[in-house]
């Protein structure tokens, strides 16, 4: 069955929250036992949940394809955590640390929590989506127009992604190298002559198919620093020299 | 950055000098954008500015290189060489930055101008 994307984007969200209360919650007990009542261990216990909350949400993400949903979700769960264990500990008081009650209370409280900041997250998303088409949507698709039919040939074969690369997590797709590399080259390339952009779209866009990632990112962030410069050196060939 | 300008030609700027060094290792040869970036060591921000000066000032020539993109399964690359009077120019630019940096002993007085 395919859930609709925010369905999963929520449903991600929440499960790594209440995974990272529960590791969070677990901890602070398993502490407290260790040193046989409640004390500092309890949070040096939180704490260590949290850091495995922060990791088991990172992980939950990868596999869903929501990062940054899920890291968002596994930090606020993980922070609600760090101040829920101790406060139930004491309401339960001493003698009942050791109830699965404080466990599944809170893993629930941490699902809802997930769920919350889920549905904030799909709205941020759907935000950024309107934001991305009205900021960024014009120079990409020019770029594209442009290149269409023309040189769409990516190493490895097949055609470029459309998308930018992001696969199925739309959610990801503002901070995909791709897509920004897209963004910067199409920029760079408004700085040249008119007579020379289509060239050097061309020639940066053999070139960029070389990198990836971070790197991709910092070349085009170097070609769209210095296009000006070159498109300078070419207008200035155009001039009489002065020195000749 | 004090910039060389000879009399005639473009400017010689460190990586400049380092890129044409590059080409002159085999100056028939065809090189590409990111290949010289690679070697040199500069960012390709650095490098595109250059090959476009040295280009506009006759010293490289530029083409697409020839081959079907699809059989080629990656887009054609932009190729850059050095033209028969950019390597003998760029020879003699090199010279004089060196002698200008005293890796050379001064022969003849070099006609340059800082800007």
């Amino acid at each position: 069955m395919t859930r609709p994307p925010h369905i999963s984007r929520i449903l991600a969200t929440a499960t790594a929250s209440s995974i990272a209360n529960g590791c969070l919650v677990g901890g602070g007990i398993a502490g407290a036992y260790v040193d046989g009542g409640i004390g500092d261990d309890v949070l040096v216990g939180s704490l260590v949940g949290l850091v495995i909350g922060l990791v088991v949400g990172i992980v939950v993400g990868i596999v869903v394809g929501n990062l940054v949903g899920s890291l968002v979700g596994g930090l606020v769960g993980a922070l609600v955590g760090l101040v829920g264990p101790v406060g139930l500990v004491g309401l339960v008081g001493g003698s009942a640390v050791g109830d699965v009650y404080i466990v599944v209370v809170s893993l629930v409280v941490g699902f809802v929590v997930g769920l919350v900041v889920g549905a904030v997250g799909a709205l941020g998303a759907s935000i950024r989506r309107a934001l991305n088409g009205r900021v960024f949507g014009a120079d990409v698709r020019r770029a594209r127009k442009d290149r269409q039919g023309r040189t769409g040939w990516c190493v490895g074969g097949g055609r470029r992604p459309e998308s930018g690369g992001v696969g199925d997590a739309p959610w990801l797709a503002w901070l995909s190298a791709e897509r920004l590399a897209e963004y910067l080259l199409a920029r760079a390339v408004g700085r040249l002559p008119e007579g020379f952009r289509e060239r050097y779209d061309e020639e940066w866009f053999e070139h960029r198919t070389h990198r990836s990632g971070w790197r991709l990112l910092w070349w085009a962030l170097c070609v769209r620093a210095t296009a000006a410069r070159t498109g300078r050196e070419l207008r200035d060939a155009r001039l009489p020299r002065l020195d000749r | 950055m004090g910039r060389i300008r000879q009399r005639s030609g473009p400017r010689i700027t460190l990586p400049t000098a380092a890129v044409l060094r590059l080409m002159l290792k085999d100056p028939t040869a065809d090189h590409y954008g990111l290949a010289l970036a690679e070697a040199s060591g500069f960012p390709s921000g650095t490098i595109y500015p250059i090959l476009a000066r040295l280009e506009a000032a006759g010293w490289l020539a530029s083409y697409w290189e020839d081959g079907d993109p699809s059989a080629m399964q990656r887009p054609r690359r932009r190729m850059y060489r050095l033209t028969g009077a950019g390597a003998h120019a760029a020879r003699e630019a090199l010279t004089t930055t060196q002698r200008l940096l005293g890796v050379l002993p001064p022969a003849t007085r070099p006609q340059v101008e800082t800007t």
